[in-house]
C-alpha cells in the first residue's frame, strides 16, 4: 500500500525517537510534535543531538527506536516512503553544500527536472522566482564559490524551496557565516516564516527565536529537556540545565 | 652496421610509422573509453557496494596492480585460448589493455569519490534526489574533477605501456619499428623515430586534456 499524506495530522511528529551512533546513545526518547505552519527553534549545547534530531525527520540518518511522522506517514526504511517525504521536506545545512559544478541556476533546476520531471524552461522560472525572492537573482549564472557566504546559503534556502516542501528544516544556518552576513540570512528565514512556513530550526540566534518561534526547544544530552514559548523560555525557563545554558549564551 | 645516423634511410616507411601511430592511438582511446566507464561501476562498487562485491572488486584491482602487463597479455592471447576463448590479437590486446587501465582508474576514481566532502550526497539526498543521480550529477562531477590530472596521466601510461602489445604482433607503433629495423637494419633510426613519435603523441595527449579540462571544469575552482 502506498502511504498516503494526510493533510489533517500535524506536519512532524517525533515519538520516543532513540537513536544511537554504534553504543552511543545520541537521541533518548525524543518526542515532539510541530503543526502546520508552526516555527520551532531548536537549541542546545554542541554534542547535545540537535543535527542527529533534524537529521532523522529526512532520514539523512536513521533512528533505532520510536516513531517519526510527516504529515501523517510513519517514515520506514521502504524507498518510496523515504522519497516520499525527502519531497515534503527542505534542508538547509550549516555549510550550504551548495554544488560546486554547477551554476546557481543548475544548483536550484536540477532536482525539479530530475524529481518532479519539470521540464527546463519551467524549472528555471521556477528558480529565478525564488532567486528574486532571496534577492540574487543577478547572481544565477554565477557559480557557487564566486559568490560570498550569506549570498551562498540564501541560495541553499531558494534551491530547497524550488522543491516546494511544506516543511524547512534549518540547521544552524548562520553558524558558518561571518557576522555581517548573517542578518542577510535571517532576514530571508524571517520572511519565509511570515509565510507561514513549517520551520524547525536550529539556531543559537536567540533575537531570531524571539522574535519568530512559536516555540523554543532546549535540548541536551540527547534528550528535550524544556520546550516552551519564547517569551516564556527566556524570562522564566523551569530547568537548571536550561538556565545554565541561557546564562553562557547571553554572556557572549 | 647501419653506419652513420642517415634518417633518409628510412624515410620510404613514414607511412607504416602513421599507421602504428594509428593503431596505438585507437587502442588507447578504445581502451580509455571502457576502462573509464567500467572504472565508474568499479569505484562506486568499491564505496557503496555489497561486501562480496567490494571484496571483488579488491581483488581484481590487486591482482591486476601486481602482476607484469606482458604476463597479462599473454595469458589473454596464449593462456586462454587453450581454456577455449580464441581471439584475435588485436582483440586480445585491446581486453588486456582494458583490464590493465581499469584497475588503476578504480583507485583514482574511488580517490575521486573519496574527496567529493559528504554534505554533497546529503544535500543531494535533502533535495530528494534518487541515490543515482546524486551520484551521476553530483558526486561523479567532481570527483572526476578533482582527480582529471591522474587520470590523464594513467592514460598516457597506458598508450605508452601498449609498446608491449608488439610482442603478439599487433602492428602498433613498436611493431612498426621492429619491422623496419629487420628489414633494413637501420635499428638506431628506426626506434630514434619511434620515440619521438611516442614523445610527441603523449605530449600532444597531456596538452589537449589539459586544455579540454579548463574547458570542461571552468567557473567551478574559483
Ligand atoms: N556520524 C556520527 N558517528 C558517531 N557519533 C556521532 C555522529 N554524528 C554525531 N555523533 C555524536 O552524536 C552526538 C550528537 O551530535 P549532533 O551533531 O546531533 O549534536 P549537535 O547538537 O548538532 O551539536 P553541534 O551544536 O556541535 O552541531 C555528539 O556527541 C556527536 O559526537
Ligand atoms: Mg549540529
Amino acid at each position: 500500500m502506498d502511504p498516503q499524506i494526510n493533510k489533517s495530522a500535524p506536519m512532524i511528529e517525533l515519538r520516543n525517537v532513540s537513536k544511537w551512533y554504534d553504543s552511543f546513545q545520541a537521541l533518548k526518547d525524543v518526542s515532539l510534535t510541530v503543526n502546520k505552519g508552526e516555527r520551532v527553534v531548536i537549541c542546545g549545547p554542541s554534542g547535545s543531538g540537535k543535527s542527529t534530531a533534524i537529521r532523522c525527520i529526512n532520514r539523512l540518518e536513521q533512528h533505532q527506536s520510536g516513531e517519526i511522522l510527516v504529515e501523517g506517514v510513519e517514515l520506514t526504511a521502504d524507498f518510496k516512503n523515504i522519497e516520499l517525504i525527502r519531497r515534503e521536506v527542505g534542508m538547509v545545512f550549516q555549510q550550504f553544500n551548495l554544488f560546486p559544478h554547477l551554476t546557481i541556476l543548475q544548483n536550484l533546476t536540477l532536482a525539479p527536472r530530475r524529481v518532479r520531471k519539470m521540464p527546463r524552461a519551467q524549472a528555471e522560472e521556477l528558480a529565478m522566482r525564488y532567486l528574486t525572492r532571496v534577492r540574487i537573482a543577478e547572481q544565477a549564472h554565477k557559480y557557487p564559490a564566486q559568490l560570498s557566504g550569506g549570498q551562498q546559503q540564501r541560495v541553499a534556502i531558494a534551491r530547497a524551496l524550488c522543491m516546494e516542501p511544506q516543511v524547512m528544516l534549518f540547521d544552524e544556518p548562520t553558524s558558518a557565516l561571518d557576522p555581517e552576513m548573517i542578518k542577510e540570512v535571517l532576514d530571508v528565514m524571517v520572511e519565509l516564516a511570515e509565510e507561514h512556513m513549517t520551520m524547525i530550526c536550529v539556531t543559537h540566534e536567540m533575537g531570531f527565536a524571539r522574535t519568530v518561534a512559536d516555540r523554543v526547544v532546549f535540548m541536551d544530552h540527547g534528550q528535550v529537556v524544556e520546550v516552551a514559548p519564547p517569551a516564556e523560555f527566556f524570562a522564566s525557563p523551569k530547568n537548571e540545565r536550561t538556565r545554565l545554558f541561557l546564562g553562557q549564551l547571553l554572556k557572549h | 652496421m647501419g653506419g652513420d645516423f642517415d634518417l633518409s634511410a628510412i624515410a620510404g616507411y613514414l607511412g607504416m610509422f602513421l599507421q602504428g601511430a594509428g593503431v596505438t592511438l585507437g587502442l588507447t582511446a578504445i581502451a580509455a573509453t571502457f576502462g573509464l566507464l567500467i572504472s565508474i561501476g568499479g569505484a562506486a562498487t568499491a564505496r557503496w557496494g555489497m561486501r562480496w562485491a567490494r571484496a571483488l572488486v579488491t581483488a581484481y584491482v590487486e591482482l591486476i596492480r601486481n602482476t607484469p602487463f606482458l604476463v597479462q597479455l599473454f595469458f589473454i592471447f596464449f593462456g586462454l585460448p587453450s581454456l577455449g576463448l580464441k581471439m584475435t590479437a588485436m582483440t586480445a590486446a585491446i581486453i588486456a589493455m582494458t583490464i590493465n587501465l581499469t584497475a588503476y582508474t578504480i583507485e583514482i576514481m574511488r580517490a575521486g569519490i573519496e574527496s567529493v566532502p559528504p554534505g554533497q550526497r546529503e544535500a543531494g539526498l535533502a533535495l530528494g534526489l534518487h541515490p543515482i543521480w546524486v551520484f551521476l550529477s553530483v558526486i561523479l562531477p567532481q570527483a572526476i574533477a578533482n582527480v582529471y590530472p591522474a587520470l590523464v596521466s594513467q592514460i598516457v601510461i597506458t598508450m605508452l605501456e601498449s609498446a608491449v602489445v608488439s610482442q603478439i604482433a599487433v602492428m602498433d607503433l613498436t611493431h612498426v619499428a621492429d619491422l623496419i629495423q629487420s628489414r633494413n637494419y637501420r635499428t638506431f633510426e628506426a626506434y630514434f623515430v619511434v620515440a619521438v613519435i611516442y614523445l610527441a603523441m603523449a605530449i600532444c595527449l597531456r596538452r589537449l586534456a589539459a586544455k579540454a579540462g579548463t574547458r570542461l571544469f571552468a567557473g567551478r575552482a574559483r
